[in-house]
């Protein structure tokens, strides 16, 4: 029996998250080819062998280095669908499988359903017969599942900016098709600029959603998190141990950190951007009033203001007015704010009442970058905000995480521009309704169907034809 | 039918002229008298067909245990003889135990004038139908005579005007005109008076109604802020004074309508002939149909029209046909002819029939088939002669007519293809048509794809109208064969984006059709189904997994979970 399903699937077949390696799996006549597309290793995958693995660079769009993995490929029938199937390990970030997925996905490969490949192995011969109803159980139980989920993701925003979508394009189909079925009543129609405006409108919209595809913006654009604090408490030498490297310049003169300084790390598959700074004082020398606008303007865009003191200053006090009213100031603008004190290895590892005075009750998390004390626990508060963030921005702003989602939105928006392009022509309206109602039903794909009843309903529910 | 509108017709239409070919639909006005004579005549002389009159009062069967099948047995008619049969279409119309109601009044009907048929409905719910009950209505009608037809505006309707069948070369027939008028606040203040004794609106009539033709109270309560409704007075024939008051609909009371219709511009004095009525019957929701339209309880009984739950002429058509041809094949042991969505409006209709529970009657529109663009009224020869022919309904030379067009269109696009015409005398063509001029000589193909252009001209142009392929089209072939071959490449080329993008959900469309479902499935043994998925799935037993997919109730993953079943 010739494989069923002729496209390409793809899917990330690893949990997402914490964890050393990621795997995307491919499956379907194009599998291998696709990822020769944007791979560049020793050996063109096209040629290569069944059961072989072949480690190189996948590249973007751009050809530009997205991550050094290694591909296997498995042969049709000798892979676990029966069709050509590759496989392509990946690092563990969820930043950069999902980067990767959304790759394919823009070169025609279609996400996996839930239960995809396992489904394709069964329908084509590779699991006996026995195994069917366990199949199909497990392809139910998914998409039940899989639907519940993404109703919940659904809820509040996401839904309502959908079904706002769903509705404007079915009402425009219902009053293109009123004019088609029933132009002998003499009833008021749509004038085809407004057709023109409304679906140009649409196009934003659909666009704006495409583009806040994140993957979670978390997940995307990581989250920022700004180093603050007096000249010479530290801040470099935390960026450094936070990415265990010497990578800022790290000295006894204050001052030294005069422009401001970006690393990234990933912490539990989050991608997370530490921003060094000049130190924050009254100063007169220029540059340095330069390099304390820039970290002003850093506080600006950050997630996250980490406030590092030193511990072993006697006049720490002092900074007391300046954390009130950055973590005030934090606050009001739904940052996370931190309060470290470094080096605590000088006072004995224990914070003093100097610095419990100062806190005024906030959490403070003791650290030392030159022992190594309480770095760990660093990461972790870091990783935690990262995942309440994550969670914090996808209630709060319209976004779409879902791969698929993502990829039938992408479709919606070019039937909207094919049914632009046919008014723009004067093309009358079955042509327009012809891409209108294939946008609807991509737009479906996400939030349910729309059948030609709910549309004729809508006609009959508001305009009064009829003999 | 199309021939028989053809030579009856008073009043032609193209409804929907000034948008693309495919959502043109021709319309007639047909002398009633004209029409039904001529019908009858078509039947009479049809070889092979004995015509028997004769009400029926219950339908037999065979109840053959053994085999746990029930197959037709015949008709009990009114005087009690027993006519039997292989196959059986029942066309019952309106009047399964049809109820009349004019006002509070009502009396036992099928329609104006004729009684209703009692014993039918008992006769099938004891074999196990399920039936229910739908309302339509009628206007009044009123005299010719006595309307003032300057107050009204009158409709001419088409010359030279598109002929129904491809077989008619020309329609010679004198025309008559239709008028068009308003209802006003009066009209609707006057109609209020009678709703307390509308059947309507004090629960006399529980049945439901078509909502795309509302009554005119219907209209008046939906659409309050409607101050005026239009009404179309079509007269019924050449030699009849009786007028048709398309869009008065009613079931008020008589002499409400009538006081209604004087306080209408042009109908200050008129006089009503008879007044509207609705009326209610039973119908039998078409779920309990097989494509073929044969029934799924009883072998060889099939049901067409509003029996089914439809209203309209061209639906009751529709299925006549295919219920006929069907029945036909019963009895000559053949596989039943079953059109699909792709091909024709015909499936679209059946296929919406027997796999959505409508509890309105069902009206065709151009909106139910996702393959509008190419289900054309000006190519229904392409799209189903083949199959008119194969069943022997269509004639040799219709098919030869039919072979001849194909080659010539093919002929046609492949000469435009590969000739372009000489710069000078097309920009002149171009420039008349108020199109940009061309550059650079352009294959005509691409001309004709231009907004403006049209083919019928393009043929003329200096260098081109003297090809041998346009002088054979121009003037080697008849005029109205020539247009029609005009017509499809011209559409072919100008709409050329979107019927590929049309074919293409095609294919996509057979490739679920084509996974079939047998007949003994057992939908209850497949445990993962969904049970409303289970439910709708046994009640309906899709024959395909596109059908099955069509069913309201059945999701996506019970299609999926079916698929996996299938595939063993």
């Amino acid at each position: 029996m010739p494989p069923f399903h002729p496209d390409t699937i793809v899917a990330i077949v690893t949990p997402l998250g914490e964890g050393g390696i990621a795997v995307l799996r491919l499956s379907g006549e194009e599998a291998i080819t696709k990822v020769d597309e944007v791979f560049h290793g020793k050996q063109r995958l096209a040629t290569a062998a069944s059961h072989t693995a072949h480690v190189g660079k996948l590249l973007d769009d751009e050809g530009n280095m997205l991550d050094e993995v290694v591909v296997t490929v498995f042969r049709a029938p000798h892979s676990y669908t029966v069709e050509d199937v590759a496989e392509v390990s990946c690092h563990g970030s969820v930043f950069i499988a999902r980067k990767i997925l959304e790759s394919f996905i823009r070169r025609g490969v279609r996400p996996a359903e839930p239960g995809e490949f396992t489904k394709r192995a069964f329908l084509n011969g590779r699991i006996d017969l026995s195994q069917a109803e366990a199949v199909a159980e497990l392809i139910h139980a998914r998409s039940d599942s899989a639907h519940k989920a993404s109703l919940q993701q659904l809820r509040g925003l996401h839904s309502i900016k959908f079904l706002e979508i769903k509705d404007a394009i079915m009402r425009l189909c219902g009053l293109l098709e009123l004019e088609l079925d029933f132009s002998e009543e003499g009833i008021s129609l749509i004038e085809i600029s407004t057709t023109e405006k409304i679906i140009q409108e649409l196009i934003v919209d659909v666009t704006q959603l495409i583009d806040s595809y994140k993957v979670g913006k978390v997940v995307r654009d990581g989250i920022k998190v700004v180093l603050i604090g007096r000249p010479n408490v530290g801040k470099s030498s935390l960026l450094n141990s936070l990415l265990n490297e010497e990578r800022s310049i790290v000295t006894e003169i204050s001052g030294t950190t005069r422009d401001t300084i970006e690393e990234a790390v990933h912490l539990s598959g989050y991608y997370v951007r530490v921003v060094d700074t000049a130190g924050l004082r009254a100063t007169t020398d220029p540059v340095e009033v330069e390099g304390i606008r820039r970290t002003e303007a850093e506080i600006e865009d950050a997630d996250v203001v980490a406030y590092v003191l030193d511990a072993g200053r006697k006049d720490i006090i002092e900074d007391g007015e300046r954390v009130r009213s950055i973590s005030a100031a934090a606050a009001s603008q739904g940052k996370s704010f931190l309060l470290l004190a470094n080096k605590i290895d000088l006072i004995g590892g224990e914070l003093g009442e100097n610095l419990t005075n100062l806190s005024g009750g906030m959490a403070i998390l003791p650290v030392s970058a030159k022992s190594g004390k309480g770095i760990d626990s660093f990461r972790k508060t870091l990783s935690d905000l990262c995942l309440s963030r994550d969670y914090h921005l996808e209630e709060k702003s319209v976004i779409i995480t879902n791969a698929r989602h993502q990829a039938s939105l992408l479709e919606a928006r070019e039937a909207l521009c094919r049914a632009l392009a046919s008014i723009q022509a004067r093309q009358s309206n079955e042509f327009i309704a012809v891409d209108l109602r294939a946008a609807l039903r991509h737009v479906g794909e996400i939030i349910g169907n729309t059948t030609t009843d709910d549309i004729l309903n809508r006609v009959f529910a508001s305009f009064c034809i009829g003999k | 039918m199309g021939r028989i509108a053809d030579k009856t017709g008073i009043n032609f239409k193209m409804l929907n002229r000034s948008k693309g070919p495919a959502v043109w639909s021709p319309r007639s006005q047909n002398d009633r008298e004209l029409y039904s004579l001529e019908a009858a005549r078509v039947v009479e002389v049809q070889a092979g067909l004995a015509i028997l009159e004769e009400s029926v009062k219950s339908i037999q069967v065979l109840d053959n245990k053994e085999f746990g099948n029930v197959r037709i047995q015949g008709i009990v008619t009114g005087s009690g003889e027993l006519i039997q049969c292989n196959a059986l279409v029942l066309c019952a119309g309106t009047f399964l135990r049809g109820l009349l109601h004019t006002g509070m009044s009502n009396r036992p009907g099928g329609r104006f004038d004729e009684n209703p048929s009692l014993g039918i409905t008992e006769s099938l719910e004891n074999i196990g139908f399920k039936s229910g009950r739908l309302k339509t209505g009628t206007p009044p009608r009123v005299d010719l005579r006595s309307i003032d037809l300057a107050r009204t505006e009158e409709q001419p309707g088409e010359e030279d005007p598109t002929p129904f069948s491809f077989s008619t070369e020309k329609i010679i027939n004198a025309m008559v005109p239709m008028y068009l008028t308003h209802t006003n606040e009066r009209t609707h203040a006057i109609l209020q008076k009678g709703f307390d004794r509308s059947p309507m609106f004090t629960g006399r009539i529980s049945a439901v109604g078509p909502r795309y033709c509302p009554s005119i109270e219907d209209k008046i309560v939906r659409f309050a802020d409607k101050p005026r409704h239009q009404i179309f007075l079509e007269p019924e024939g050449y030699t009849t004074s009786i007028v048709y008051v398309n869009g008065f609909s009613t079931s008020l009371p008589e002499e409400v309508q009538f006081e209604g219709l004087r306080s209408i511009e042009g109908l200050e004095n008129v006089t009503m002939i008879r007044p509207g009525y609705a009326v209610e019957y039973d119908y039998f929701p078409p779920e309990q149909l097989r494509p073929s339209m044969e029934t799924k309880l009883v072998d060889g009984l099939f049901f067409a029209g509003q029996i089914c739950g439809t209203s309209g002429y061209e639906e009751a058509a529709a299925q006549g046909l295919m219920a006929g041809i069907n029945a036909a094949r019963k009895v000559q042991r053949k596989e039943p002819l079953v059109l699909d969505r792709s091909e024709a409006y015909i499936g679209v209709l059946i296929d919406d029939l027997i796999n959505k529970s409508t509890d309105e009657p069902y009206r065709m529109f151009t909106s139910r088939a996702e393959y509008r663009l190419l289900l054309r009224q000006d190519n229904a020869d392409r799209r189903l002669m083949r199959h008119g022919h194969a069943l022997g309904l269509v004639p040799d030379a219709m098919l030869a007519r039919l072979d001849a067009k194909e080659e010539m269109i093919r002929e046609g696009l492949r000469f435009l293809d590969n000739v372009s015409a000489s710069l000078a005398p097309m920009n002149a063509y171009l420039e008349s048509r108020g199109v940009a001029k061309t550059l650079q000589k352009e294959r005509l193909s691409e001309l004709v794809k231009r907004p403006g252009v049209l083919l019928g001209d393009v043929l003329t142009v200096d260098g081109i109208s003297s090809e041998e392929f346009v002088v054979r089209l121009m003037h080697g072939t008849p005029e109205k064969l020539r247009k029609e071959i005009i017509e499809q490449i011209e559409i072919e080329l100008k709409y050329r984006g979107y019927i590929v993008r049309q074919e293409q959900e095609i294919d996509n469309f057979k490739k679920f059709e084509s996974m079939t479902i047998p007949e003994e499935f057992n939908f209850e043994e497949v445990r993962s189904l969904s049970s409303e998925g289970k439910e709708k799935l046994s009640r309906v037993r899709p024959r395909s997994i596109g059908q099955a997919s069509r069913i309201s109730g059945v999701v996506a993953s019970d299609v999926s979970v079916l698929m996996v079943h299938l595939r063993r």
